[in-house]
């Protein structure tokens, strides 16, 4: 799994002062295939957990620290000096550009340029959250931004994917009724048929994750999400073990059709108007001309 | 505590819930510049399945018992629809069918109040009159013996003014009541008594059979 | 009792009984009570119409009479309101008993509906005559009445209370639960005497006890099917088998309409009384589910794995079967309240996703799985894009299939307007009631449609009928057939393709109004079973 090699490969970079080379690489994890290293390392790169630098020919990889102050310039001013700290108490969640004001006392002309400044060198950096529209905050440049700001797997700069997720949610359907009909097949009893058609978070997320379809990585967590609009589609069910996990299983209507939807004025959106005389009546509904005809 | 919640009653939003809703800015519903359409395109159209065989009994059945209430006599037609359907000459008038069900008209009267029993209404007509005084009578007494009751029940005290309000509203009612002789009279002179055919089948032998037991009615 | 209701009930009274009884319907619909002379001033009909209408409302059981309160000797009228909707279902008992009687109860059943209520001697006389199987002895169709008795499909009126002195303005009529479900003798020599005319059915020794369908033991069926058909989709058939036993055993212990609350209540002198504070037991054990089983069942994987079923059933989220206790290999109780709060929903659901699309649904789903939720989780939560999810979310509010609760926060200082939090939530009570009302709606404007389809080709529907009594008539006298052809081509193929069009209209409206029962049927169930309302279920009524 992607999230499992990139963290193998981190570990294994954090472990060489100075940094690893392809060669490190190769010798510390001998049966892991060159793709998929590529793979794990375009993912640590993503986060930011590494970086890369050149050293004559070779490539060297380099664990970023997370906790370590990006080094201010010793040459920054004060101002700078006191608008960095500001953005660096606001940690992964960021901080908006008028609580930096009111904590720094600048005026605006002077914060914007300061923050300018700060940004070319690569030092803060401005991310779009989800949760204001149009509203950026701002935290050092090599933290990966909380959640709460970027949304997560579902957030492609501050725009939920829909298509993404409804894909998802798709699949994961499939997957577990995949593992229904399979279990179906076997004649074992009703209980046996009913374990057998659960499935964990685990193993639809190896399903997902084997298919290749995501992008970015998604975690189990995040399968979990889907999982649950799976079930608030009516799909399937969600099912408490004892050990504390759920796990799922898809699951028929039990009613079919209701007879009101089986005729426009089920799904009609203009009933509330809907009489005797004027503009909508039995008589002369659209939707019923377009039902009967 | 859910006072402004209530506003779901009517399905309408203060502005207040609105904001709180999340239905501000761009998220309003856009001012419409022109009236809605009147059937605004609809998402999906109803769900066909097919038609058990079970739905086809039951439709086919359903067809033919209205046809048959249509031509029975419990359907009934107003005199002045009467008329105007033997204008037209409907096909159905004819129907062999229409006037055997029509004639099978039965109704147990001694079931029901002998209001209802118009043909019994009008043999004792005549006999119903002398007795008039004693039915009268005989309701004062039992209006008073009520009343009586109801006093006993509230047992005096502050209650009186209602107790007065319902006999008032008694009495009012009593007044409603016409006398049930002259609205007998009004009906024996109309002629258009179609209804009386539908009482005659089957009905004699019950006729014979309250004449000979009329004792006194009230 | 809503608008919408009303007016479908004006309708139906219409479509089987004309103008003049659904003018008399719709007087009494608006009142509790009211006297013949109050229905004569207001209809404006004439008294005589009133009375034969009052009589056919009477005879079809969907109007009572009392004593005035103020006058013992004036009768009251007051529609059965709820028992209405019952006209709609007679094709639903006809086909019921067909299935369970054949064509021998089919058409005892036939004539109790046409004449609403009647003497088992005159019923089987109108069978034997009018049926479709005259070949049927008489024994036969005694037979069958007497098994439709015995499993309460056919009830017993309250016999009159006759008085030889007295010839009374208002009847009476005793009222012993016990022999309402006593088979009548039923004389069968004279049965063929009134065949052939030697005697008359007022001979008959019968003639004091009249019977009619028992809607609600037919209701039972339905709703034992409803949920038999939810665990058959859901869990699969042998389970359903299952659950049938489970409650055909039940019923032995148990009044199938028990309702939710614990408290029974009566009306005493028109007061409301508790009376009771216990729910009657209705528990099944294991060992009786196996031994019925046994029994009854040839189902080999049932009876192997029937302790996984009752677990499957009882473990299943519908909710129908709840455990008890251990006794006997383990107590069960089916609980009626949740099936029917399962199945409302799952209706209700299905409708949200025809109407405002899959999301929707998920967003409602959402609300009932959490009780009460903001606005900014529910989206997070059902994974929504915000302003989509807003829009569904109000949509949904606006229509009333979700409600909204405001809690107003504490404090808030004297600035502006208090703070206040909004959740959304579901009154399922509300939304069922609501739903339902759109349901009468519906039906309405199906019969009114169905109406204005027949007036409107009044003409060539007549035409055709007329065509056909004639082509009839004439194949019966043999005439050739080209003869016939040249008749039958008098319809012109215009007039053959609006007419096709025009029946196939009708059949499609009519196929509706069945399928629009069962959603009606659902949700009166959930009311039933889940709420205090009334709901015209009534142990004998």
């Amino acid at each position: 799994m992607a999230a499992e090699i990139a963290q193998l490969l981190l570990s294994v970079i954090q472990g060489i002062p100075g940094g690893a080379t392809n060669d490190d690489l190769n010798k510390a994890l001998s049966d892991m295939p060159a793709a998929t290293r590529v793979e794990g390392l375009n993912i640590l790169l993503q986060q930011g957990g590494i970086e890369v630098l050149k050293k004559g020919e070779k490539l060297i990889y380099r664990a970023k620290d997370p906790q370590k102050k990006s080094a201010l310039p010793k040459d920054a001013d004060n101002e700078e000096k006191v608008v960095y700290s500001i953005v660096e108490e606001g940690g992964n969640k960021g901080i908006w550009i008028r609580d930096i004001r009111i904590k720094s006392n600048l005026n605006m002309t002077q914060l914007n340029k300061i923050l300018k400044n700060l940004e070319t060198k690569k030092l803060i950096k401005a991310v779009k959250s989800v949760n204001a529209s149009k509203k950026k905050v701002y935290m050092l440049y090599n933290l990966e931004a909380d959640r709460s700001v970027t949304g997560g797997a579902w957030y492609q700069d501050q725009d939920f994917e829909v298509e993404f997720v409804d894909v998802l949610n798709q699949q994961c359907l499939r997957f577990l009724q995949m593992k229904r009909e399979t279990a179906e097949k076997k004649r074992d009893g009703p209980l046996a048929f009913k374990q057998m058609s659960c499935c964990s978070v685990k193993d639809v997320h190896k399903f997902i994750s084997d298919l290749g379809i995501s992008k970015v990585n998604l975690d189990e967590d995040d399968l979990e999400t889907i999982l649950k609009t799976v079930v608030y589609d009516g799909n399937a069910e969600r099912i408490l073990q004892s050990d504390g996990a759920y796990v799922y299983r898809a699951v028929n209507m039990p009613l079919p059709a209701p007879g009101l939807v089986q005729m426009p004025c089920g799904i009609c959106p203009v009933i509330k108007n809907c009489s005797d005389c004027g503009d909508v009546t039995a008589i002369n509904c659209q939707y019923m001309k377009d039902w009967l005809d | 505590m859910a006072g402004r919640g209530r506003g779901g009653k009517t399905g309408t939003l203060t502005a207040e819930q609105m904001q709180a809703l999340g239905c501000v800015g761009k998220d309003m519903p856009q001012v419409q510049s022109a009236p809605p359409p009147t059937f605004p395109p609809v998402l999906s159209k109803p769900i066909t399945l097919e038609t058990t065989t079970a739905q086809s009994y039951q439709l086919l059945w359903k067809e033919d018992f209205l046809n048959r209430m249509r031509d029975s006599p419990y359907y009934i037609i107003s005199a002045s629809q009467e008329k105007k359907k033997t204008d037209v000459k409907d096909w159905r008038e004819k129907a062999v069918d229409r006037l055997k069900y029509r004639a099978q008209a039965e109704f147990n009267y001694k079931a029901m109040p002998k209001e209802l029993n118009a043909t019994s209404r009008k043999r004792t007509a005549a006999e119903l009159r002398p007795k008039q005084v004693e039915k009268k009578n005989k309701n004062i007494e039992d209006r008073l013996k009520q009343l009586e009751q109801k006093e006993l029940k509230s047992g005096g005290g502050g209650d009186n003014d209602n107790d007065e309000a319902k006999q008032d509203s008694d009495s009012e009612r009593e007044d409603e009541q016409e006398d049930p002789d002259a609205a007998l009279d009004d009906e024996m002179d109309e002629e258009n008594d179609y209804a009386n055919d539908y009482f005659d089948n089957g009905e004699a032998y019950n006729e014979e059979d309250d004449n000979m037991d009329d004792g006194p009615v009230y | 009792m809503s608008a919408d209701y009303a007016d479908l009930c004006s309708a139906l009274l219409e479509q089987c009984f004309g103008k003049v009884v659904q003018a008399v319907a719709d007087c009494l619909f608006s009142a509790n009570t009211r006297t013949l002379s109050q229905i004569v001033s207001s209809t404006k009909l004439s008294r005589k119409e009133v009375t034969l209408a009052l009589a056919v409302l009477i005879k079809f059981r969907l109007v009572n009479f009392e004593p005035s309160m103020i006058n013992a000797y004036l009768p009251e009228y007051s529609l059965k309101r709820e028992d209405i909707i019952c006209l709609l279902r007679y094709s639903r008992y006809i086909h019921l008993v067909q299935s369970k009687y054949g064509s021998i109860g089919a058409s005892i059943a036939e004539e109790l509906l046409n004449s609403g209520s009647d003497t088992a001697t005159s019923i089987l006389v109108k069978c034997l005559t009018n049926g479709e199987n005259k070949s049927e002895t008489a024994e036969n169709y005694r037979d069958i009445f007497h098994k439709m008795i015995t499993d309460h499909y056919i009830i017993k009126t309250p016999e009159l209370i006759t008085n030889e002195d007295q010839d009374e303005l208002i009847p009476k009529f005793l009222t012993t639960e016990c022999d309402f479900f006593v088979p009548p003798i039923i004389d069968l020599q004279l049965l063929t005497k009134i065949q052939s005319g030697e005697a008359s059915v007022e001979n008959a020794q019968d003639s004091a006890m009249v019977w009619n369908l028992n809607y609600d033991r037919f209701h039972q069926e339905f709703r034992d099917d409803v949920m038999k058909l939810a665990v058959e989709r859901k869990l699969g058939e042998n389970a359903a088998e299952c659950f049938r036993f489970i409650l055909k055993i039940m019923y032995n212990t148990t009044d199938p309409w028990q309702r939710v609350s614990f408290l029974t209540y009566i009306f005493v002198h028109k007061r409301l009384m508790i009376v009771a504070l216990q729910r009657a037991s209705n528990q099944v054990t294991f060992g009786e589910i196996k031994q019925a089983i046994e029994k009854k069942s040839k189902n080999l994987d049932l009876m192997k794995h029937l302790d996984q079923y009752i677990a499957l059933i009882t473990d299943d989220s519908l909710g129908f079967l709840r455990k008890v206790g251990d006794m006997g290999g383990g107590q069960y109780v089916v609980d009626m309240e949740r099936a029917f709060e399962s199945l409302a929903f799952a209706c209700v659901e299905s409708v949200i996703t025809e109407r405002f699309g899959s999301k929707a649904a998920r967003i409602f789903r959402v609300i009932r799985f959490k009780k009460f939720i903001e606005q900014e989780d529910l989206q997070k939560e059902a994974m929504i894009p915000a302003k989509e999810a807003k829009s569904l979310a109000y949509n949904l509010f606006q229509e009333q299939f979700i409600h909204v609760r405001v809690i107003k926060k504490a404090g808030g200082g004297g600035s502006g307007p208090a703070k206040a939090f909004y959740l959304f939530q579901i009154k399922t009570k509300d939304t069922v009631r609501m739903l339902l009302d759109v349901c009468y709606k519906a039906l309405y404007n199906i019969i009114r449609r169905s109406n204005y389809e027949k007036s409107e080709h009044k003409g060539l529907i007549e035409k055709s009928q007329r065509l056909d009594s004639i082509v009839e008539t004439m194949k019966e006298r043999g005439e050739s057939e080209d003869y016939i052809a040249e008749i039958v081509e008098t319809f012109t193929p215009p007039e053959c393709e609006i007419l096709n069009k025009v029946k196939h209209r009708i059949k499609t409206l009519s196929k509706a109004e069945l399928t629009l029962d069962d959603t009606i049927f659902l949700l009166q169930m959930y009311q039933h079973h889940c709420t205090m309302l009334p709901t015209g279920i009534q142990k004998f009524k």
